[in-house]
């Protein structure tokens, strides 16, 4: 499926990093840095919980998001456009939902002082 | 073909073996079980080792290009004696021995398959998309 352009998402748009929004979880993969665009996933619309359960739900046998998808960090698309990231939609089979999270700049501007920036427009949530 | 309770080879479209499936159960479609690598399976694990290191990034848009590579392998569970199979999609080998995947066509994932994976079951709000 084609990846989409950044008008496509409102402002307001809830978005959700499974795993929590910090600078930790933020960083860009190896898989991630060969992207095009490279960015990281999101999960847009809906609640922490919800994006945690698709997390469960896609991968039900996945030791690690069965371990870790308790903690969910949301922002919305306007905070993070403040902090000079991005976000396109990039819809996938399993995630109709799925926007990826880029940089203008490309994977160099994932950088630890940015990663920063963009970490405290987060909030994040821990499932009991 | 009833599925529960039994032992399968895992064949590919090339009638590799790609291993043995032992069903643990099935929730809503999605068969649980244990994989034992079968003398084919070297041919294919790369990517689905790729997908677990894929899933465990969380790099999403990756796993979606790897599900569409297994997706062309043609994977079937067939009884021990092939006299009957069943195509599977959805197909997940995970490094500690575990295996799901559903019965069915791979088209059902790509197609109308889709809100299958919304989250709590129910269609994905798409609100968050400006109308054109």
């Amino acid at each position: 499926m084609a990846i989409g352009k950044p008008e496509e998402i409102r402002p307001d748009a809830v978005m959700h990093r499974v795993g929590g929004g910090t600078v930790d979880n933020l960083r860009l993969s190896a898989i991630e840095e060969v992207l095009t665009p490279p960015g990281i996933s999101v999960l847009l619309g809906g609640t922490p919980q919800a994006a945690a359960a698709q997390m469960r739900q896609a991968f039900p046998r996945s030791q690690k998001w069965h371990a870790t998808a308790y903690t969910v960090g949301t922002t919305t698309a306007a905070a993070l456009r403040q902090t000079g990231f991005e976000i396109v939609p990039d819809p996938t089979a399993r995630f109709p939902n799925h926007a990826r999270l880029v940089h203008p700049d490309g994977a160099a501007s994932f950088n630890a002082a940015n990663l920063a920036k963009l970490a405290q427009m987060f909030e994040n949530t821990t499932e009991d | 073909m009833e599925l529960a309770q039994h032992t399968f080879c895992l064949i590919d479209a090339e009638q590799r073996w790609i291993g043995e499936v032992e069903i643990d159960h099935i929730t809503h479609n999605l068969i649980f079980g244990a994989f034992v690598p079968g003398p084919d399976f070297p041919a294919v694990a790369e990517i689905f080792q790729k997908f677990e290191a894929a899933v465990n990034v969380q790099a999403l848009s990756v796993v979606d290009e790897l599900d569409a590579e297994i997706a062309t392998l043609g994977l079937r569970l067939c009884l021990p004696d092939k006299t009957q199979c069943v195509n599977v999609y959805d197909i997940q080998i995970w490094h500690d021995g575990t295996i799901t995947c559903r019965p069915g066509d791979s088209s059902a994932m790509l197609g109308n398959g889709l809100q299958k994976f919304s989250a709590n079951g129910q269609p994905m709000e798409m609100a968050h998309l400006k109308s054109h």
